[in-house]
């Protein structure tokens, strides 16, 4: 999976979690929770969502690097 | 790509990581000291009523001597994390601390600010209870209101137990600081009641607690967390291998509720079963020879007086 790929499969969980959200609006260089609106919640059912689509068992002391759509699409490409 | 830019270095208190996030902000996560008073007051003063009230149960204002009393937990035994933004001076948008408690766990709470509300709240307690474990405290326990949906999403994704629930508006949860699962809280003279039930919910809980009985509850595997279930994972769960008896009132319709069953019958043979017939069906998962099918009708007094004489080893009819 390629940073695009990852990126595309976050734009469609995030739409499943919190459908509300215009993905085309969102600059995803920015940081999620303000881009997107998801608090700890959303956060976490995306995380959870992501590792039933990826496998991926994300630590919380990477959470940090999840901040932002692009930094945790790169987060999901590099270790798929 | 922007790296990650995590340094940690050692403190007095602790250690401390600053963290370059994506988006170029700097973020200090660090012990408190009695100089962060200040920004701990313009963290709580930025809190709304309805944030006041899930932390605090009622629109508190903590005053600055409380304040001052919360950068100083490491002289009782606790600790305090703050997560400062731009380091030397900067806004604290994050305070997560825990206060020893006389049975040796910590009593956690957790704040952060409007806005960084998602990935901040989780990273403080797991670097919470990072410090608690390094330091010998084996699990947080807290009161959280049974509407505050955040705080709980963080405790379910961590793998939590219930202690009490008072009158359902509270609950006291239990999280371990090292594994996945928490550990019985402190010492106890009366046997210990490990409850599986939807909810952890119990109608003898009081009961049994009337009795002497120390009642731990689970909920089971959490639905997309399972990985958070030692026991559904093949390893020995702490708070099954700790209990004298363990009340199993899933259903077969309860996720991983099966695998669940078959795991205690594997991993705590020593621990006696009391399985409420409305739980997971006999035929499709073997029962231990000793364990015992309770009706699911039985009254929350009968109940706990059975689960006292099981845990005592006496043997009890199936009824």
């Amino acid at each position: 999976m390629n940073d695009t790929d990852a990126l595309s499969l976050l734009g469609e969980l995030v739409a499943k979690i919190a459908p509300e959200i215009d993905m085309t609006t969102v600059d995803a260089d920015g940081v999620i929770q303000e881009e997107l609106d998801l608090d700890s919640i959303d956060f976490l059912n995306l995380v959870e969502a992501i590792h039933e689509r990826t496998g991926i068992d994300i630590p919380e002391s990477d959470y940090p690097q999840l901040s932002t759509l692009n930094a945790f699409a790169r987060y999901v490409a590099a270790r798929t | 790509m922007t790296p990650l830019d995590i340094r940690r270095s050692s403190s007095r208190s602790g250690a401390a990581t600053t963290l370059q996030l994506p988006d170029g902000s700097t973020l200090e996560v660090r012990a408190v000291t009695p100089a962060d008073t200040k920004g701990l007051a313009e963290l709580y003063g930025s809190l709304s009523i309805e944030d006041l009230h899930l932390r605090f149960f009622s629109v508190y204002h903590p005053p600055e001597e409380v304040l001052r009393r919360w950068t100083r937990l490491e002289e009782t035994g606790g600790f305090g994390l703050v997560a400062e933004l731009d380091t030397g001076g900067g806004r604290i948008v994050g305070h997560a601390s825990y206060a020893l408690l006389p049975d040796g766990d910590g009593d956690f709470a957790i704040t952060v600010a409007p806005g960084w509300r998602g990935w901040l709240g989780p990273y403080l307690l797991d670097a919470l209870a990072a410090v608690a474990a390094e330091r010998g405290v084996p699990n947080l326990e807290g009161d959280i209101l049974v509407e505050n949906r955040r705080m709980l999403s963080l405790v379910r994704a961590r793998g939590y137990a219930t202690i009490d629930e008072g009158d359902w508006t509270v609950m006291r949860v239990l999280i371990g600081t090292s594994g996945k699962a928490p550990t019985w809280p402190g010492p106890h003279e009366g046997p210990r009641v490990l409850v599986e039930a939807p909810g952890g919910r119990s109608r003898m809980k009081e009961a049994a607690r009337a009795l002497g009985m120390q009642v731990v509850s689970c909920s089971g595997p959490a639905p997309r967390h399972h990985n958070r279930c030692p026991a559904v994972t093949g390893e020995p769960c702490p708070l099954a291998s700790g209990a004298d008896v363990i009340l199993f009132g899933l259903s077969s319709e309860d996720e991983g509720a099966c695998e669940l069953l078959r795991a205690h019958s594997r991993l705590h043979k020593a621990v006696r079963l009391c399985v409420l017939r409305s739980g997971a069906e006999p035929e499709e998962v073997p029962l231990p020879n000793d364990a015992v099918l309770v009706d699911p009708d039985t009254s929350g007094d009968d109940l706990a007086a059975l689960l006292r004489d099981v845990a005592a080893g006496d043997p009890a009819e199936d009824d």
